[in-house]
Parts: C-alpha cells; sequence; structure tokens
C-alpha cells in the first residue's frame, strides 16, 4: 500500500497515565501502520495498517465457543499459532464468542472526535503533571492529513503535543500539516550504515537522516523541542561503530542531548500474538534486558562527544 | 456529659465493597437484562457453586464487564446509585440520642475479615476472597489509575457523610528520580481533589516487596503499609490482610 492510499489510519490503542512518552502524565495514541519493519519492532501489531487477529495462549481458556462459530474451520488446537491466517477471513465471530479475551481484534478505526474524546477526561492530569498526548505506533505520519486534524483539534484543546517517529516522511508535508501543532518530536535514530539500515529496517537511511538535519535547523530557530532517540539493540544498533557514528552525526549538528532507549524483550510474546515468525526467539541476547555494561559503554561513547544522555 | 445537647448526634456507619456490589449489579444489569446473555438460574447457579461448574461465564465477566473505576459512564452511575441507596436507609433511622446514622464507605481491614465469610458474588468475586478495600475499584478495572481516580472522583459527596477510603498502591519505576515520583503523585492528588475527591491513601511500594517481606519479616520490621483508614506494621498482619495488600491494584510510575 502506498502513502496516498491510506486515508485513515486504523488505532492499536490508547493508553492512559503514560509517564515514559514525554513530560509529565500523557495519553499515548498508538497507529497502525509503519513504512519501516525493524526485524526488533517492538510493537509488532503495528506493523501492518490493515486490521488483524491476535491470539494469546495464556488467556485462553480452552472452551472451545471460537472453534464452535468458525465457518472457515481456521482455528486449531494443533496450530502453535491456533489462528491459520491463510485461511481466517478475519470475520471476528471468533473474538465475539470469546469469554476470555484470548482471541482479539487489533486495530479500530476511530475519527478524529472519537480519539479526543477518549482522551479529554484526562486533561485535568495533563494540566497539573506538565503533560499532554503523545502520538506514537505505528507511524503517525503515514497519514498526514489525518494526524494534521488531530493535532490542531489538541492544541484547540489547549493540549500539549508531542510526535514520536521513525523520520521516514515527505519532509514538505510533514512542514505543511504537522510542524505547526507539534510542540515536541521525539526522533528516532537507528543505524548510520545504510546497507544495515536496509536489511534491518527494510528502508534506506537516507531520507531519514535528512529530514533529521532540515527538522534540526527548524526547531532550532522556532525554539520547539527535538529530541533523537537511539534504541538500543543488542548487536544491531548498540555496536561500538554504530553509536560513534551516531555520536558524530549528532555532534555535526551541535547537539547536544540523545535518549537512549535500553532494550525491552517484551515483544517476542507481542509476535506470537499476531502470528508473525520470530526469527531471534531462541537468541540469547535479543531475549533479555539491555546490559548495564552496555548501557554504561554507550553512554561513555556520547559523553566523550559532548552529548548528554537520558535514559 | 451530653446535658443540653450535642450540636452533633449522629452516627455513623461504614458500608464494604461497594465496588463488589456496583460490578454485581453491572453484570446482572448488562448480562441478564440488556444482552440477556444469560439467565438469572444460571448466574445463581454459578454464584452457588463458586463458578465451578461456569468457568466459560467467570471468563466473560471478568474480561468483558465495564466496571466501576474504568471510567464507564453507567458503571459509575451505578456506584452512586448504590451508595445513595444506602445513604437513604441510614438516614431515615434515629439513634437513641436522637440523631441521625450517616453512610460512610471504609473497610478498616474488616473486607478481608468479612470476605472470609462470604459466598461468591456475581462480580466473580470467587467465595472467601476479601472484598475490595474501602471504596476502591477493582483491580481489573483499568489499565490506567486515572480512571480509577476520575470515577471515585465523581462519586457523589452528599451520600457518602460519613466519609471514605479509597487506597491507591502506586510503584516508583526503578529508573525514576525522586523529584519525578513526588511530581507524578503529586499531580494524582492535586487532580482528584480538583475533581471533587475527598479522601485518598496512598502505599508507594511494590507486591515484590511485600512477598519478600512474608518470607523475611526480620529485615522488614519498619515497613509501615496503609490498610484502610489506618496504618499498621505489615508484618504484624495476619495472612489474609498480607495479601489482600497485595493484590491490590498495582500502577507503575
Amino acid at each position: 500500500m502506498t502513502q496516498d492510499e491510506i486515508k485513515l489510519p486504523l488505532i492499536l490503542d490508547i493508553k492512559g497515565n503514560s509517564l515514559d512518552d514525554g513530560p509529565g502524565i500523557r495519553s499515548v495514541v498508538f497507529y497502525k501502520g509503519c513504512p519501516l519493519s525493524c526485524v526488533w519492532c517492538h510493537n509488532p501489531e503495528s506493523k501492518k495498517a490493515a486490521v488483524e487477529i491476535s491470539f494469546e495462549a495464556k488467556t485462553c481458556i480452552n472452551c472451545g465457543a471460537c472453534r464452535e462459530v468458525c465457518p472457515k474451520n481456521a482455528l486449531a488446537c494443533d496450530n502453535p499459532f491456533y489462528v491459520d491466517r491463510r485461511i481466517c477471513d478475519l470475520c471476528f465471530l471468533c473474538v465475539d464468542a470469546c469469554p476470555s479475551g484470548a482471541l482479539d481484534k487489533i486495530g479500530t478505526l476511530m475519527s478524529i472526535n472519537d480519539i479526543v474524546k477518549k482522551i479529554l477526561p484526562d486533561k485535568p492530569f495533563f494540566d497539573t503533571s506538565g503533560g499532554g498526548v503523545t502520538l506514537s505506533g505505528g507511524e503517525p505520519t503515514l497519514f498526514m492529513d489525518f494526524t494534521s486534524g488531530l493535532l490542531m483539534s489538541l492544541k484547540q484543546n489547549s493540549i500539549h503535543t508531542l510526535l514520536e517517529t521513525c523520520g521516514f516522511f515527505d519532509i514538505q508535508k510533514f512542514i505543511d500539516k504537522l510542524y505547526p501543532y507539534l510542540d515536541a518530536i521525539y526522533f528516532d535514530i537507528k543505524i548510520i550504515d545504510d546497507e544495515a539500515h536496509k536489511k534491518y529496517c527494510g528502508v534506506s537511511n537516507e531520507k531519514i537522516l535528512n529530514n533529521f538535519r532540515q527538522l534540526f535547523r527548524k526547531t532550532a530557530d522556532d525554539g520547539k523541542m527535538l529530541l533523537p532517540r537511539i534504541p538500543l539493540i543488542p548487536n544491531i544498533t548498540d555496536t561500538e561503530s554504530n553509536i560513534q557514528e551516531i555520536a558524530l552525526f549528532l555532534k555535526s549538528m551541535n547537539i547536544n542531548e540523545a535518549a537512549l532507549l535500553a532494550y525491552n524483550p517484551l515483544w517476542h510474546e507481542k509476535s506470537d500474538k499476531v502470528g508473525v515468525n520470530d526469527p531471534y526467539k531462541n537468541c540469547k541476547m535479543m531475549t533479555s534486558f539491555s546490559d548495564r555494561d552496555v548501557l554504561e559503554r554507550c553512554n561513555r561513547i556520547f559523553d566523550a562527544s559532548g552529548i548528554n544522555t537520558i535514559l | 456529659m451530653t446535658k443540653g445537647g450535642a450540636r452533633y448526634n449522629s452516627s455513623g456507619t461504614a458500608c464494604i465493597g461497594l465496588a463488589d456490589i456496583t460490578d454485581s449489579m453491572m453484570v446482572i444489569k448488562k448480562l441478564i437484562f440488556e444482552e440477556k446473555k444469560i439467565t438469572f438460574p444460571r448466574l445463581l447457579d454459578a454464584v452457588n457453586t463458586n463458578f465451578k461448574n461456569d468457568s466459560k461465564l467467570l471468563a466473560q465477566i471478568k474480561n468483558k464487564m465495564v466496571l466501576f473505576g474504568s471510567g464507564d459512564e453507567e458503571a459509575l452511575a451505578m456506584a452512586n446509585r448504590v451508595t445513595k441507596l444506602a445513604h437513604d436507609i441510614f438516614i431515615e433511622h434515629e439513634n437513641y440520642r436522637g440523631g441521625k446514622y450517616t453512610a460512610g464507605f471504609w473497610s478498616m481491614s474488616n473486607h478481608v475479615a468479612f470476605g472470609t465469610l462470604t459466598g461468591a458474588l456475581p462480580s466473580g468475586r470467587l467465595a472467601g476472597k476479601a472484598f475490595t478495600p474501602g471504596l476502591t475499584p477493582e483491580p481489573h478495572a483499568s489499565r490506567s489509575i486515572l480512571d480509577n481516580i476520575r470515577d471515585v472522583a465523581k462519586l457523589k459527596a452528599e451520600n457518602m457523610n460519613n466519609n471514605i477510603a479509597f487506597n491507591v498502591k502506586v510503584v516508583p519505576g526503578v529508573q525514576e528520580t525522586h523529584q519525578k515520583n513526588v511530581d507524578i503523585i503529586y499531580s494524582y492528588v492535586k487532580t482528584y481533589s480538583d475533581l471533587g475527591g475527598m479522601q485518598m491513601q496512598l502505599n508507594v511500594v511494590s507486591s515484590k516487596t511485600l512477598r519478600d517481606a512474608m518470607e523475611h519479616p526480620e529485615n522488614y520490621q519498619n515497613l509501615l503499609v496503609r490498610i484502610s483508614g489506618y496504618n499498621a506494621y505489615f508484618v504484624t498482619l495476619n495472612r489474609e490482610m498480607q495479601m489482600e495488600l497485595i493484590e491490590r491494584a498495582e500502577f507503575n510510575i
């Protein structure tokens, strides 16, 4: 699907009381659909822009209600993913029948009004904590017009807005449609070597790095916040050479602050739920949390370049 | 001592299990009357047998019902209806001093003791388990503590004239600075008061710590916890009370 064909995003989740996605107490709107396909994606259910079915084995009470209603016989206990997604036509009769919530529909079509209405009750908490709303995903910039309207509506309600982005977007559209309504941008920088970026993230990083440079100049002029964030993925992004190159890239713009995101292996379970084969399932490094030593090593590299890191 | 008459002569009551009653009423309202998914005899049978023969119904109730404390308007309206009912009944009665009975919603540690004597409820609370403490929502009512706080703040104070106890357990993140934790808790309490809340009490401790204190009480002689209207040394509590504290909803900050 190209960017132009997608008009309305599916929303994965709206998470209240988030304390890790920007200042204060925030609500995070997770979009579904992303132009990148990072092998370590922490929200594997957010990669596709289409509705999906998920199954969580540990929640299932094996009552059989779903198998009784499935018109396609797509559900089988001997299938490790339970749902045969080649046969399933996403009628979701099983989800309605499931008493435990083990089967679930991933992705909901919501209007801008629906989203704002859901968020507004938490506004008093934003106001007392200096918080607001964070758009995340998935990738909100895949849906420029919708996101523009949503941000506009949030600003009309005097809500602080923050965007988390992979940086792969049309910069002109971004500046015209989103930028005016954004208070802060968290911009992921993953891999500097383009071949490695293509291999692990599915696209070239040329556009991403160019967008970052342009946005850096613009935010510096306007006094808006642009925070580069580096996810530390074992042996992929956290290598000595990649961290050095990122530090160099940031230093070339005199940037003095970056966020390091410690690795968190909890996404493996989520891969199973949406029936995606997980090549790192048995990889020890990819199934444990970031080592303290690794964090300290990366910290030191940034320190040496005069870049202050926040965890 | 009361010659001439004390100005305020009321007697206070303490009602236990507001969330248990509200959620039970919601199950009956939704599943039996509105959605017609189950019958009264089926629910009665499930409750009488502690849901042993109807795990499907228990799963449905536990996972698909909207509860008090989830931000759902209907559940909140039901909670206000329950508190009003209790208030209106008590206020009609006169005590021996000629004063009125007032309705309170706090439980000291009685939600645990009374729970051990009570059978299963339509809300899915199993026989013998503790009731919810004070007027605190069920732990699984919402993933967000803000929904709990907003709902409790919106309970009508005039129906709760012998006061309330709202217990909240928060776990500070290991990476967070002390200042950030203080700021976040400030924001919870301030917003709650702004929205009309009248009392809340916080435990800032993780279940992991409490479990460790059960195993190694010698290391935790000074660990003070808030029960429901009073403080106690955790290691001096009985096992049921300790478990109830551990099972309370835990929100990361």
